[in-house]
C-alpha cells in the first residue's frame, strides 16, 4: 500500500499570484481526483507533486521518503501525464516509448520491449506502433501519454486534464484504461469534469484559489446534500430577479430554458422541486460557499 | 488595407530588440568600413566613386544576412505563436498579405543597409583623417552605387527568401536559401576577375563578360566595366548604366519579380499540414502479448546514466540526419567543397593542373571546412539545445529520474558528431577526386591527422557553443552570442580587431599547410599545445553549463561532486600550464611595432650612412644545419678590404635582428657599442684600415625558430626541404637603408624626412664601381640522410660523425648573396657539352625530371649561342619545401632553387599551352647571364629591366622556338592582361625606371620585348645583348637601363628609335576598333573587301592623365579565309582611321585588326568583325 502525503505545501509565483496555499492532503491506493475551475492551482499542485517545481514551503511524503529533497525518489516510480506535452518529430511510437522507458530505468532491452508491446496493446495503439507520433490524433496521443506514464513501475500516477478536446468514445475508453490501472496504486486525476470524478474516483479533493475545500468520497458528500437542492426551469430573462432572491449554486441550458439549482435546507416554494443531488451539485456548493 | 497591413508589420519590428541591435550593427559596419576597411588603392581617393561603389557593393551581400533573418522572424510569427489557422480564416487578401509582408521586409533590409551607407558617409567625414586621401564630398557618390547595387541586390534576397519561405513553410529552409545566396555570390566571383578572389587568374573576357552578366549583385559587372580604369578614371566616374552592367541589373529585376510572381500564384493560405500518416486502414492485429507489468526499474547505477545518455545522442542525432536542411548542407559542401579542389588543382590559366594529392586535398579541406562547419554547428546548436522544451517532451523527460548533465553531454556528442561525420565525408570527396583525376597515391595518414587538426577544435566549439547556449538561457540571444563569439575568436575580423592573440582565439583548426616534403612540420606541436589549453578551457565551461543546464530546468540544490570539482582542478592546472608556456613562446607584434623599430632603426643608425667601410670580400664559413630541431649554427670570417682612399678606423657591423647577434672577434680593435635591440656593433680599430688593406673578421651565430610564431619563409630551416637566403642573415658592413619605412605616407604620419632616395636612372655612374663581391668558401653540415645544397661548385663531400658535409666554393667572385637547402633528396644527372646538369628533388616528385633536364639543356644552348659562355661547370635545380613562400623559383650561381608547390609536382603532360616547367626553368637559368654574377646592375630605377625583363624575354624566346609563334600569342596575351589590370592600382612609371612594380619590369617588360622581336627580330636584340654582356658584365662597370637602350638603337636603323623610346621610355596605350567590314563578290570572281576602322594612341602621365598622339605606325589587318589561309596587309592610320580595300581571290571569313599583337590595347574584343 503506497502513501502521499502533502503537508502545509505553499507556492507563490513570482508575478504575485499564489498557486497553493498551506495545502495538505494524505493518499493511499485508488484514484483521487482533484477538482477545480482553471486556475485554482491544480496544474501547480501536479508539477510540483512530479517534481518539476520545488515548493516555496511544506512537505511532500512518499512511501515515507521527503520528496522535496529527494525528487529521484518519486520519480523513480512516477506517472506522470501532463496536461500539454510535445513529441520529437519524426519518431514513432514505439522508439519514443522505448527512449522514455530508458529514462523511467527499464534497463534491459527485452523487459523493455515486452513492457512496450503490453502497453502499445493497451492502449489500442499496437497497430500504429510504427507510425509518427506527432501525426497521431488528439485522442491517440492522449493514450499515448497513458502509455508512457505506465512505463517501469509506477507506484504514483499523475494525470492532469487528461480528457480535455477528446470526444465522448475517446474519453469513454481512456477513463477505462484509468480505472483499471487506479486499483493498485495512487492515481491522482486533475480534472474540472465532475462526470469523470463521479464515474472513477472512490476520493476526491476540491481546489480552489490554492486552497483544499474538501476532501473525502463522493458519495459522503452527495449524501450530505441530500434534500437540499431544489430545481426549477424558468426562461432565461427571468434569471436576474432569482439569482437575487436564492442561493443559486448552477444554471444550465436544457432545450433553451434555463435549468436552475439552488440550495436550501427547505422547501423554497415557488415550484421548485426537490431533485437528488449529484457530485455536480456538490462542486458547485463548495465553490459557492468559499466565494 | 494595404497601408493598414504594412504598418503593423512594421510594429511587429519595432517591437523587437534584436531589430534595433540589426539597425546598429549596419550603421557600425558603416563605420567599421570607413574606418577599418582599407581599399587603399594610389592615388585613388578613399571616397572616390570607384572606392565608395566597391565598398557599397561588396557589403551589400550583407542585406542576404539582414533578409533572411527578418524573413524567419516575420513569416514564421503565426506559425511560431499558433495564430495561423485564425489569421488564414479572416477575409484577408492574399495579395495584400503577401505584398505588406514583403515591402515590410524588403523596405526594412534597404533602410537598414541605408543607415550603413549613412555611416559610412559620417566616418569619412570625421575630423582627424587625413583629407588627402579624399576628394571632395560628394553624396551622390554614396547614393548612386547604393541604388544601383544594393537596392537591387535586397530586393532580389528578398524575393528568393520570402518565397523559399512562402512556399516551403519551413524556417531552416529560409536560413539555408539565404547561404545557397551566398554561394551563388562566391561562384560568380569564381569566374569574375574580382579582387576579392586574390591569385586567380585573369578570366577570359567571354568568361568575364558571362560572369558580369549572371553575378545575381552585379559586382562581376562592375569589375568588368572598370577593370582597365586608370586612378583618374576611378575618381571621377561612376558605374555607368550600360552594356553588361544595365543587362545584369535588369535581369535580375526581372528575375526577381518573376519569382514574386509565380510564389503569389502558388502561395495558398492553408496552415502547413503536418503530414497526416498515410490514411490506410489499419486492421487490429491479432497479436499475443504479455498483459501490462509493471516492470523493475534501476535509476542509479551508471548504466542507467549510460543508457539515457546514449538514448538522447540517438534520437539528436537522428533529429540532425532525418532533417532536410542535413541534405541541404552536405549537397552544398560538395559542391563548395568540390569547386574549391577543382580550382585548386586546375589552378587557373596561367599554371598547369596540380597532382590530385591527398597533400592538395587536405589543404583544400584545412582551408574551407573549419568556417562551413562553425556555421552548421551554429545552426543546428539551439533547435539541439532547446529541442526538448520546444516540442514539448521536456515534461515527460523530467518526470523521470534522469541526470541532466547526461542530456548535455548528450546534445554536445550527438552535435559534435555533424562536423566529424562531415569531415569524414569532405575525405571522401578527396578520394573521389584523387580517383576522378587518377593520382592513387593516398595517403591515409594525412587523412587521418585532419580529425586532430579540424576535427578537434570542431569538437571544442561545439562544447563551446552549446554552452554559451545555456549560459544565455534564451534561444536567439543564445544562438546570436555563440555567433558573436565565434566570429570574434574564430575569423579575420576577430584578428582585425585585435584578437589575435592564441590565448584569445578559441579553438582555431589548425592555419598551416601540408608539405609532401615537410608534412604539416613542427607546427602540429604549437598547434597541440593550443589545444591542450582550449580543451581544459572548454572542459570547465561544458562542466559548468551542465551544472547550469540540470539547474535551468530544475531549481535544485546539488550535492558537491568531488570527481567533477576534481576534474575542474586538474583543467585549471593545465589551463594555467600550458597558457604559460604558450605565451611565453609566443612573440607578438604589431604592424606599429615594427614600424616603431624602423623608425628608430633609421634614427639611431643613418647618421652613420656616409661612413666609409670596409667591403667584404672573402666569406668563408661553416654552417651546421640542425633540421630536425629548426636551427642552425654558423662558424665564419670574413676577409675586409677598403677599396676606398681613406683609412678607416671605425667598424659598423649589422645583423638581423630574429638572429641572436653573433659573437665578433677582431684582432686590435675595442668595442665600443653594442646594441642588440637594432642589430649593430661599432669596434673602434687600434690600427687604421688603409686603402687596399684588409683585415679579418671571425664570428659566429645561431639560429632557430618556434613553432609558436610564424617562420621566416626566407629562413626556414624545416626538417625536410629546408631553404634558407642564409646570406641575409649573415653579418653585413654599415647602414642598412633596406631597413627604413618604405611607406612614404607612414614617413610622413611619423614626421621623418625623406627616405634613402633610390639613384636615378640618369644619375652618373661612379668612377671605380665596387660590385661588392665575394669569394664563398662554405662547408655545410646536415643530417646523414640529407645533401645540402648552396651555390658555386661542390668540392667534395664526405661523413664524419654520423653527420653529412659539403664543400662549396665559387670559381669566380659572386655578389654578396648565397642560400642553402637541405632535403633528403633523388638525384639525377646529365651532361650538355661541359656542364652538369643536376636535379636534386623529393622522390615522390619524379615526374618532370627528365622534362626538366631537357630545357635546361635547351636553354643552355641558347644562351651560349647567343650571350656568352655559362660561368661554372654545373648548373642545379633543387626542390625546396613549401614552408617557403614567395617565389616559385629563385636563382644563385650555379644553384635554381625550386619551390614544391610548382615545377616539379605539377601535371604538365595535360596542358602544353601552360609550358610553366619549360617557362620557369628558362627564366632562372637565364638569370645567370642576367643578375646572378655576370650582368649585375648597381640599385637604381630601372636595374631590373636588366634582370627581370631580360629573364622574360629569353624565357620567351625558349618558348617560341619551342611551341612557335601561334601559342606564345596567348602567353604575351595573359601577360597584357596582367600588366593592365595591375596598372590602375598604382601610379605608372614607364619601364625602364621600374623599380618595385613587378607588373612591369615582368609582365608590361615581356609585352614590350615580344614587340620589339616584332620591330626589330630576334638576332638584332640577341646581337645587343650580346654587346650588352660584353661591356658591361662583371668586373666592367655596371649598365644601366639606359645603356641596354642604347644597345639597341645601335642594332636597328634610326626610323626606329622613337618606336623603341615609345616601348621602354614612355607609357603608350592604343585604342583601335573595327567599325565595319564588308566583302562583295566582284563580276570577276574576286572579293573587294572594305574595311573600316579608328585607331587612337595615347600618352599616359601614369597618375590617369592621358593625352593624344599621333598614330604614326601602320596597323596590321588581317583576312581569314575558309580554308583556313590568312591575308595580312599593313594599313597606315590617317587622321585616326583607316580606310582600306583589299581584292582577294578566295572566299574571306573574318577581318581583325592588329593580330599579332603589335599594339598596346585596352580592348581587344572589338577588333574583329565576321564577314557576311
Amino acid at each position: 500500500m503506497n502513501r502521499l502525503q502533502i503537508k502545509n505545501l505553499s507556492k507563490n509565483y513570482s508575478n504575485g499570484v499564489t498557486a497553493l496555499n498551506n495545502l495538505s492532503l494524505d493518499l493511499s491506493n485508488g484514484m483521487f481526483g482533484l477538482l477545480g475551475p482553471n486556475g485554482a492551482g491544480k496544474s501547480t499542485l501536479m508539477k510540483t507533486l512530479a517534481g518539476l517545481q520545488m515548493p516555496d514551503s511544506g512537505a511532500i511524503i512518499f512511501n515515507e521518503v521527503d520528496v522535496v529533497s529527494n525528487p529521484r525518489w518519486i520519480k523513480k516510480q512516477l506517472g506522470y501525464l501532463p496536461q500539454e506535452f510535445g513529441v520529437y518529430p519524426k519518431i514513432s511510437a514505439s522508439q519514443l516509448l522505448d527512449h522514455l522507458a530508458i529514462l523511467k530505468g527499464v534497463l534491459n532491452k527485452n523487459d523493455r520491449k515486452t513492457q512496450i508491446s503490453a502497453l502499445l496493446e493497451k492502449v489500442n495503439l499496437y497497430a500504429h506502433r510504427n507510425k509518427e507520433v506527432h501525426t497521431f490524433s488528439g485522442g491517440m496521443k492522449q493514450r499515448f501519454g497513458v502509455a508512457q506514464a505506465l512505463l517501469g513501475n509506477p507506484q504514483l500516477i499523475i494525470v492532469d486534464e487528461p480528457t480535455a478536446g477528446l470526444d465522448p468514445e475517446e474519453r469513454h475508453r481512456f477513463n477505462n484504461l484509468l480505472s483499471e490501472i487506479g486499483e493498485q496504486i495512487i492515481v491522482i486525476l486533475s480534472t474540472h469534469l465532475v462526470e469523470d470524478v463521479r464515474n472513477l474516483c472512490t476520493q476526491m479533493g476540491i481546489i480552489h484559489h490554492g486552497t483544499l475545500l474538501a476532501h473525502g468520497a463522493p458519495d459522503f458528500f452527495i449524501h450530505a446534500l441530500k434534500d437540499s437542492i431544489w430545481s426549477k426551469t424558468v426562461d432565461k430573462k427571468d434569471w436576474a430577479p432569482y439569482a437575487e432572491n436564492f442561493k443559486i449554486i448552477s444554471s444550465q441550458l436544457i432545450g433553451g430554458k434555463l435549468n436552475i439549482h439552488v440550495y436550501s435546507a427547505e422547501n423554497p416554494g415557488n415550484d421548485f422541486v426537490r431533485i437528488n443531488p449529484d457530485l455536480e451539485d456538490v462542486y458547485f456548493c463548495k465553490l459557492l460557499n468559499n466565494n | 488595407m494595404l497601408k493598414a497591413l504594412i504598418k503593423f508589420e512594421g510594429h511587429f519590428y519595432f517591437k523587437k530588440w534584436g531589430f534595433y541591435a540589426m539597425l546598429a550593427l549596419f550603421l557600425g559596419l558603416g563605420f567599421f568600413v570607413s574606418i577599418a576597411a582599407n581599399f587603399s588603392i594610389p592615388n585613388v581617393y578613399k571616397n572616390s566613386p570607384y572606392v565608395l561603389t566597391f565598398a557599397i557593393g561588396l557589403f551589400s551581400l550583407a542585406t542576404i544576412f539582414s533578409v533572411t533573418l527578418l524573413t524567419a522572424q516575420s513569416l514564421f510569427k503565426e506559425k511560431d505563436s499558433r495564430f495561423e489557422a485564425i489569421l488564414y480564416a479572416t477575409p484577408l487578401n492574399k495579395s495584400n498579405f503577401l505584398l505588406s509582408r514583403f515591402t515590410a521586409i524588403f523596405g526594412l533590409t534597404v533602410f537598414s543597409f541605408f543607415l550603413m551607407v549613412i555611416g559610412l558617409m559620417i566616418g569619412q567625414q570625421l575630423p582627424g583623417l587625413n583629407r588627402t586621401e579624399y576628394t571632395q564630398f560628394n553624396a551622390w557618390n554614396y547614393v548612386q552605387p547604393f541604388l544601383v547595387l544594393a537596392v537591387p541586390n535586397a530586393f532580389f534576397s528578398a524575393a528568393v527568401v520570402c518565397s523559399v519561405g512562402w512556399l516551403t513553410k519551413n524556417k531552416l529552409i529560409v536560413y539555408i536559401s539565404g547561404l545557397l545566396i551566398y554561394i551563388l555570390y562566391i561562384v560568380g566571383s569564381l569566374f569574375s576577375n574580382s579582387p576579392l578572389m586574390a591569385g586567380v587568374s585573369p578570366p577570359s573576357a567571354e568568361a568575364m563578360a558571362l560572369s558580369a552578366k549572371l553575378d545575381p549583385f552585379g559586382l562581376v559587372a562592375f569589375f568588368e566595366q572598370t577593370q582597365h580604369w586608370s586612378a583618374y578614371e576611378r575618381n571621377t566616374q561612376r558605374t555607368a548604366l550600360t552594356g553588361n552592367f544595365l543587362f545584369n541589373r535588369i535581369l535580375y529585376l526581372t528575375i526577381s519579380a518573376f519569382i514574386l510572381i509565380v510564389t503569389h500564384r502558388l502561395f495558398r493560405f492553408t496552415t502547413s499540414s503536418e503530414k497526416r500518416g498515410k490514411s490506410k486502414i489499419i486492421k487490429n492485429q491479432n497479436i499475443h502479448t504479455t498483459s501490462y507489468q509493471p516492470t523493475e526499474v534501476v535509476v542509479s547505477t551508471e548504466s542507467y546514466h549510460f543508457k539515457t545518455f546514449f538514448s538522447f545522442f540517438k534520437l539528436d542525432l537522428l533529429a540532425i540526419v532525418k532533417s532536410i536542411p542535413f541534405l541541404l548542407i552536405l549537397v552544398i559542401w560538395t559542391f563548395l567543397l568540390g569547386v574549391e579542389i577543382y580550382t585548386t588543382i586546375d589552378a587557373g590559366v596561367r599554371f598547369p593542373e596540380k597532382y590530385a594529392s591527398s597533400g592538395l586535398m587536405v589543404n583544400t579541406i584545412l582551408a574551407t571546412f573549419p568556417g562551413f562547419s562553425l556555421m552548421v554547428i551554429l545552426f543546428y546548436s539551439s533547435e539541439m539545445v532547446w529541442r526538448s522544451k520546444d516540442t514539448g517532451m521536456l515534461p515527460l523527460e523530467n518526470s523521470t529520474a534522469l541526470q541532466h548533465s547526461m542530456v548535455f553531454g548528450a546534445k554536445c556528442l550527438s552535435l559534435a558528431v555533424v562536423p566529424l561525420a562531415l569531415l569524414a565525408y569532405s575525405i571522401v570527396i578527396g578520394l573521389v577526386f584523387q580517383l576522378a583525376f587518377q593520382y592513387d597515391r593516398m595517403e591515409w595518414h594525412t587523412y587521418a591527422a585532419l580529425f586532430y587538426l579540424a576535427g578537434l577544435p570542431a569538437i571544442l566549439s561545439t562544447v563551446a557553443i552549446i554552452s554559451i547556449q545555456v549560459f544565455t538561457r534564451h534561444k536567439y540571444a543564445g544562438l546570436l552570442s555563440a555567433a558573436f563569439f565565434m566570429v570574434l575568436t574564430n575569423s579575420q575580423i576577430g584578428r582585425r580587431l585585435g584578437i589575435t592573440h592564441p590565448l584569445l582565439r578559441f579553438a582555431n583548426s589548425f592555419t598551416g599547410t601540408y608539405s609532401d616534403m615537410n608534412g604539416f612540420g613542427k607546427y602540429v606541436d604549437a598547434f597541440g599545445w593550443q589545444m591542450l589549453y582550449w580543451s581544459a578551457f572548454t572542459i570547465i565551461i561544458g562542466l559548468w553549463a551542465g551544472h547550469l543546464f540540470y539547474r535551468s530546468h530544475f531549481k535544485l540544490l546539488r550535492k558537491s561532486n568531488t570527481p567533477v570539482l576534481l576534474t575542474i582542478l586538474l583543467c585549471c592546472a593545465v589551463l594555467v600550464i600550458s597558457g604559460n608556456i604558450i605565451s611565453q613562446k609566443i612573440i607578438i607584434t604589431s604592424r606599429n611595432a615594427e614600424n616603431d623599430w624602423q623608425q628608430t632603426y633609421e634614427q639611431r643608425y643613418r647618421p652613420y650612412q656616409n661612413q666609409l667601410q670596409p667591403t667584404i670580400a672573402v666569406v668563408k664559413t661553416n654552417i651546421d644545419l640542425f633540421p630536425e630541431s629548426n636551427s642552425y649554427k654558423v662558424y665564419g670570417t670574413y676577409t675586409l678590404v677598403n677599396k676606398t682612399n681613406k683609412a678607416m678606423d671605425t667598424l659598423l657591423l649589422y645583423q638581423d635582428k630574429s638572429i641572436q647577434m653573433a659573437n665578433f672577434k677582431i684582432s686590435n680593435s675595442i668595442l665600443i657599442k653594442t646594441d642588440p635591440e637594432y642589430g649593430h656593433v661599432i669596434y673602434r680599430l687600434l690600427q687604421p684600415l688603409y686603402p687596399g688593406d684588409s683585415m679579418q673578421l671571425d664570428f659566429s651565430f645561431k639560429y632557430n625558430w618556434s613553432a609558436f610564431n610564424r617562420h621566416d619563409y626566407f629562413n626556414a630551416i624545416v626538417e625536410n626541404g629546408a631553404f634558407m637566403r642564409i646570406s641575409n642573415y649573415y653579418p653585413r658592413v654599415g647602414y642598412q637603408a633596406g631597413q627604413e619605412i618604405g611607406n612614404d605616407l607612414e614617413r610622413k604620419k611619423r614626421k621623418m624626412p625623406a627616405a634613402t632616395p633610390i639613384k636615378k636612372l640618369e644619375e652618373k655612374k661612379a668612377f671605380d664601381y665596387d660590385y661588392g663581391f665575394i669569394h664563398f668558401d662554405a662547408v655545410i653540415s646536415t643530417n646523414p640522410d640529407q645533401i645540402a645544397i648552396s651555390v658555386g661548385e661542390l668540392k667534395k663531400s664526405w661523413t664524419l660523425q654520423n653527420r653529412r658535409y659539403f664543400h662549396y666554393q665559387t670559381p669566380v667572385p659572386i655578389p654578396f648573396r648565397f642560400a642553402v637547402s637541405s632535403a633528403k633528396y633523388a638525384v639525377q644527372k646529365a651532361i650538355y657539352k661541359d656542364i652538369s646538369i643536376e636535379i636534386y628533388y623529393h622522390p615522390g616528385h619524379y615526374e618532370n625530371v627528365n622534362i626538366l633536364l631537357a630545357k635546361a639543356k635547351n636553354t643552355l644552348a641558347y644562351c651560349e649561342n647567343n650571350f656568352g659562355p655559362y660561368p661554372f661547370k654545373t648548373i642545379r635545380f633543387a626542390e625546396i619545401s613549401g614552408f617557403t613562400q614567395g617565389f616559385n623559383a629563385t636563382a644563385y650561381p650555379a644553384s635554381i632553387f625550386m619551390n614544391e608547390s610548382m615545377a616539379f609536382h605539377t601535371n604538365i603532360k595535360k596542358a602544353s599551352k601552360e609550358a610553366v616547367i619549360d617557362d620557369l626553368a628558362s627564366h632562372e637559368l637565364s638569370h645567370e647571364w642576367w643578375g646572378t654574377n655576370q650582368l649585375s646592375p648597381d640599385d637604381r630605377e630601372g636595374a631590373q629591366l636588366l634582370t627581370e625583363t631580360l629573364a622574360m624575354y629569353t624565357e620567351l624566346m625558349l618558348h617560341i622556338q619551342e611551341y612557335g609563334n601561334e601559342n606564345a600569342l596567348d602567353k604575351v596575351n595573359l601577360h597584357k592582361d596582367l600588366y593592365l589590370n595591375a596598372r590602375g592600382f598604382s601610379t605608372e612609371i614607364p619601364l625602364i625606371k621600374a623599380t618595385s612594380a613587378p607588373h612591369l619590369f615582368y609582365n608590361k617588360g615581356l609585352v614590350v620585348m615580344y614587340q620589339l622581336y616584332l620591330l626589330i627580330g630576334e638576332e638584332k636584340i640577341n646581337a645587343a645583348l650580346k654587346n650588352l654582356l660584353q661591356k658591361y658584365a662583371y668586373p666592367n662597370a655596371p649598365p644601366t637601363a639606359l645603356d641596354l637602350l642604347h644597345e639597341f638603337y645601335a642594332v636597328c636603323d634610326k626610323r626606329m628609335h622613337p618606336q623603341i623610346e615609345d616601348l621602354f621610355a614612355r607609357i603608350i596605350l592604343h585604342e583601335v576598333k573595327l567599325d565595319r567590314a564588308a566583302s562583295k563578290k566582284t563580276p570577276r570572281n574576286h572579293y573587294e573587301i572594305r574595311v573600316e576602322a579608328t585607331a587612337f594612341k595615347y600618352e599616359e602621365d601614369g597618375k590617369g592623365n592621358r593625352v593624344q598622339r599621333p598614330f604614326s605606325e601602320p596597323v596590321e589587318v588581317a583576312v581569314y579565309f575558309e580554308n583556313g589561309a590568312v591575308e595580312k596587309r599593313q594599313c597606315p592610320v590617317v587622321h585616326n582611321k583607316i580606310m582600306t580595300v583589299m581584292t582577294v581571290s578566295e572566299k574571306p571569313l573574318r577581318v581583325e585588326l592588329d593580330p599579332k599583337l603589335n599594339l598596346m590595347e585596352l580592348m581587344i574584343g572589338d577588333n574583329v568583325l565576321d564577314l557576311q
